[in-house]
């Protein structure tokens, strides 16, 4: 399944671009987003990453849809 | 409790904010301005800019909700909070906080709580920007 990827901040840096499709595994969860990122990524493994989709944040298991619009988000720094 | 949230490329201006927080019964207004300055980039270079960018939906959403975690703990009778995206020069004020309360206390507590918790929770980031390099800032937990 293909899902729709904006990423902010450094990780924007690690993916070399702010917008990335993947295809992904049927079932994936949240959590495993996060891991494909970290393996195909140059992401530091330490680095926490908060998944959005509909404007909030997913729990690591929750299931990933076709066609989903996932925001990556590492910590924020504003002000 | 009045509110107001808004993040844009645009700054706040004195008068917009005393309006929307003045009343008869605040006794105390608390503004805050965040200020970029010129700490010095990983190869020693001086920052000249900060650039943010945000996600503008999820800014309203956390804080809002940060708002209404406050009143149930501050007594204050408005806030105004406002951020800058986009590039914004060393000097130049990138985020406002505004309280209004009945005493000074409320008004710097709420304050410094709501300060705190922005700096954790709403998703907005900014990067240094120095005339021949940038980097991201990314927080150590």
């Amino acid at each position: 399944m293909v899902v729709h990827v904006q990423a902010f901040g450094i990780l924007k840096d690690f993916l070399g671009s702010s917008e990335v499709q993947w295809n992904l595994s049927d079932g994936i969860t949240a959590e495993g987003v996060r891991a494909f990122l970290k393996k195909n990524y140059p992401v530091h493994p330490g680095l926490p990453i908060a998944i959005v989709r509909d404007n909030r944040y997913l729990a690591d298991d929750e299931i990933i849809q076709d066609q989903d619009h996932l925001f990556l988000m590492p910590p924020v720094s504003g002000g | 409790m009045k509110v107001h949230i808004s993040i844009s490329e645009a700054p706040a201006s004195y008068n917009e904010i005393m309006d929307f927080l003045k009343s008869d019964h605040a006794g105390a207004i608390a503004l805050f301005e965040g200020v970029v300055r010129s700490d010095v980039l990983d190869n020693g270079e001086s920052v000249t800019h900060l650039f943010y960018e945000a996600h503008v939906p999820m800014v309203h959403a956390e804080t809002s909700l940060l708002v209404e975690q406050m009143r149930q703990h501050c007594d204050v009778y408005a806030i105004f909070f406002h951020h800058l995206l986009g590039n914004v020069a060393v000097g130049q004020t990138s985020i406002w906080l505004g309280i209004a309360a009945q005493h000074r206390k409320e008004a710097f507590e709420a304050q410094t709580w709501f300060l705190n918790q922005f700096k954790q929770r709403v998703p907005i980031w900014k990067k240094e920007l120095g005339d021949q390099t940038q980097q991201w800032v990314v927080p150590h937990e």
